[in-house]
């Protein structure tokens, strides 16, 4: 599977956000987005995901995304910073709003929500669970179509080292079986998950290769 | 089941589940709303337990048929209990009127009486006080100036009639007969004074008596300030999901009318248990919020609160919409009830007001819901309310939507 990002523009008002941002990746590979607080990388991935328009072209083996709608619902899972959960349900009452019952329970039995460990705290209200159990449920949410290419803001945002752990090796674990990741990213453990680095600077996204050497990455950003 | 639908089952099950924290909430509103109707009630209750307005009588009180007549006047007539006479010294009269335990006093000049019956007239003056004006305070000076003036020129008329009599040629004793019987009369009225005049209350609308304004009134502000006891519902409604719902497909007006659907049944739940409150307050006590309200009234009332209940819901879903936070919710909504209210006259009867704001208030969603509410209660159905109240609705759950879209496709990953 082939992903081709090409002359993404977004401006609010006469502010240029994005200009011309493009690069690929495919199966297997994570790409890791990069770049000081409000340079548009959330914003390049609300316009991914299809919750805004910008200018541009999404395609997946060849087949664009943008302008057919169902395509790319099917295909482009999305978990946005914060918590896209209703807090005052529980675990459950969060993942039937995405799942079928019989479908909730097949993943729960052995699929992606028994690897994220979702069943643990599924009857638990979500304003009580950790931020790692409602990142894992959040991203439980998001896979629940099995979507090719997942798209993260922050992922391990706030998070303690065991949850980031728990959160990355699920995610390299769907990276193994052919999912591709496009994830914005300030840490460094999210990092070593990327197979591609690109940094987002003034609009403008420029690749970078990122040899563990946070302090030379910092002067870049 | 579309996800639509789902959403909707869900938000119903986070809207009830959060029922006691808010009926909790109500049951304070309730309690206050209750407090204070009870009181308006009481207070246009039965005319023995009304507050007296005392009106002084200072100056030449010893003519015997003035004291006389002040003595029926205050054991014998109707109002005694809405107006006390007072005969008193002018100085402590004037003390009073300045501590605010007088409404108004008359000075009754030097041989008045005496005077009055050779046909020469002096002038009673009127003292009242500006210190306090109130609408209650202005109204009672503006009809006890209207009385001592028709008291006197038809006194004058009385005591005229004999010389107009005589000058005529009437013979004495016929013209005697004749001012006796006009003398009579009079004094059967001032001392009968609720025979002098009849009080019909126009109400609003021609549909309603003050008790019943009072009554949508405290409903309708009711109604209006629920909306603050649902900020725990509003509160943690985020971005995130809105965006994650939009982006597969679940848009903003998917997302609007599933969230207000279980909004309004919520609101249409919790009004449905104050109305039943209601009804078996009727029961319960029929001498007093049942003196006022019958049971059948209440069962339409219920019926005619669908409307108001889907307006107001869809105000209140917009204000929170606008808002980011609870303490700006809260406030933004409190603000418009009680600004609402009280240009409506939910809390203040709004015939009191210039009649430019009357208009505007009953052009109001709470103007609107009020007068629907109202002839809706007596057996009509208001169209310029019906329409109001259709149009209001449409109006703030089409902006909800464009606010929602906007929220969805706002700059940047924020929370």
């Amino acid at each position: 599977m082939k992903i081709e990002i090409k002359g993404i523009k977004k401006s609010y008002g006469k502010k240029e956000i994005l200009k011309d941002i493009s690069f690929s990746s495919r199966s297997g590979k994570c790409v890791g987005v990069l770049g000081k607080n409000g340079c548009g990388k959330s914003t390049l991935l609300s316009i991914l995901a299809g919750v805004q328009k910008g200018e541009g072209s999404f395609k997946i083996d060849g087949h664009e995304l943008f302008g057919s709608p169902a395509l790319l619902r099917r295909n482009v899972g999305y978990v946005p910073q914060g918590t896209p959960l209703i807090e005052e349900l529980s675990a459950r009452d969060n993942l039937l709003l995405w799942y079928s019952r019989g479908d909730m329970e097949r993943e729960l039995d052995g699929g992606v929500l028994s690897m994220l460990g979702v069943g643990s705290f599924l009857k638990t209200q979500v304003s009580r669970l950790s931020g790692g159990m409602k990142k894992r449920l959040s991203i439980g949410c998001a896979m629940f179509e099995h979507p090719p290419v997942l798209l993260l803001d922050e992922p391990c945002a706030a998070l303690d080292i065991e949850c980031k752990e728990n959160i990355l090796a699920y995610l390299a674990d769907y990276k193994s079986k052919g999912g591709a990741l496009i994830l914005t990213t300030h840490d460094e453990m999210e990092l070593s998950l990327c197979d591609e680095c690109y940094i987002m600077k003034d609009g403008v996204l420029v690749r970078y290769d990122y040899d563990g050497d946070l302090s030379r990455l910092v002067s870049n950003l | 089941m579309s996800r639509g639908l789902r959403y909707f089952r869900l938000q119903c099950k986070r809207f009830f589940k959060l029922f006691l924290a808010v009926f909790l909430l109500s049951a304070v509103l309730c309690g206050a709303m209750g407090f204070i109707l009870g009181n308006l009630l009481e207070a246009n209750g039965s005319d023995e337990q009304k507050q007296p307005v005392r009106i002084g009588f200072t100056g030449d009180l010893s003519d015997s048929y003035l004291q006389m007549g002040l003595a029926a006047a205050q054991n014998f007539d109707s109002t005694r209990f809405s107006v006390e006479f007072l005969t008193l010294e002018e100085s402590e009269a004037r003390r009073m009127l300045n501590k605010g335990e007088l409404a108004a006093f008359l000075i009754v000049p030097e041989r008045f009486f005496e005077k009055a019956v050779d046909g020469d007239l002096g002038k009673l003056t009127y003292v009242s006080s500006a210190g306090t004006v109130d609408f209650g305070t202005k109204i009672t000076n503006d009809i006890l100036k209207a009385a001592a003036l028709v008291v006197f020129n038809s006194q004058k008329g009385t005591r005229g009639f004999i010389h107009a009599a005589r000058a005529a040629g009437t013979e004495e004793s016929e013209a005697l007969r004749l001012d006796d019987l006009l003398v009579l009369k009079f004094v059967d009225y001032i001392l009968v004074r609720s025979l002098v005049y009849s009080v019909n209350e126009i109400g609003f609308n021609g549909a309603e008596s003050s008790d019943d304004s009072i009554i949508y009134g405290i409903l309708i502000l009711f109604l209006l300030l629920w909306g603050i006891t649902c900020c725990t519902v509003f509160a943690s409604r985020r971005r995130p999901l809105s965006r994650v719902l939009g982006s597969k497909g679940t848009g903003a007006f998917t997302q609007v009318a599933g969230e207000f659907a279980a909004y309004f049944l919520f609101m249409l739940t919790t009004v449905s248990v104050v109305l039943a409150a209601a009804i078996a307050m009727v029961g319960l006590f029929p001498d007093g919020i049942g003196r006022a309200l019958d049971r059948e009234s209440v069962i339409r009332a219920a019926a005619a609160f669908i409307l108001p209940v889907l307006t107001v819901s869809a105000m209140q879903f917009f204000l929170y919409e606008i808002t980011d936070g609870v303490i700006s919710g809260v406030l933004l909504q409190f603000l418009v009830a009680v600004g609402m209210g009280y240009v409506t006259g939910c809390l203040y009867p709004s015939y009191f007001f210039p009649e430019g704001v009357q208009k505007v208030g009953a052009l109001l969603p709470s103007g609107a819901a009020k007068t629907f509410l109202a002839s809706f209660v007596a057996g009509k159905v208001h169209t310029t309310g019906l329409i109001l109240l259709a149009a209001y609705f449409a109006v703030f759950f089409l902006l909800s939507v464009l606010l929602r879209k906007r929220n969805i496709a706002a700059e940047g990953g924020g929370v």
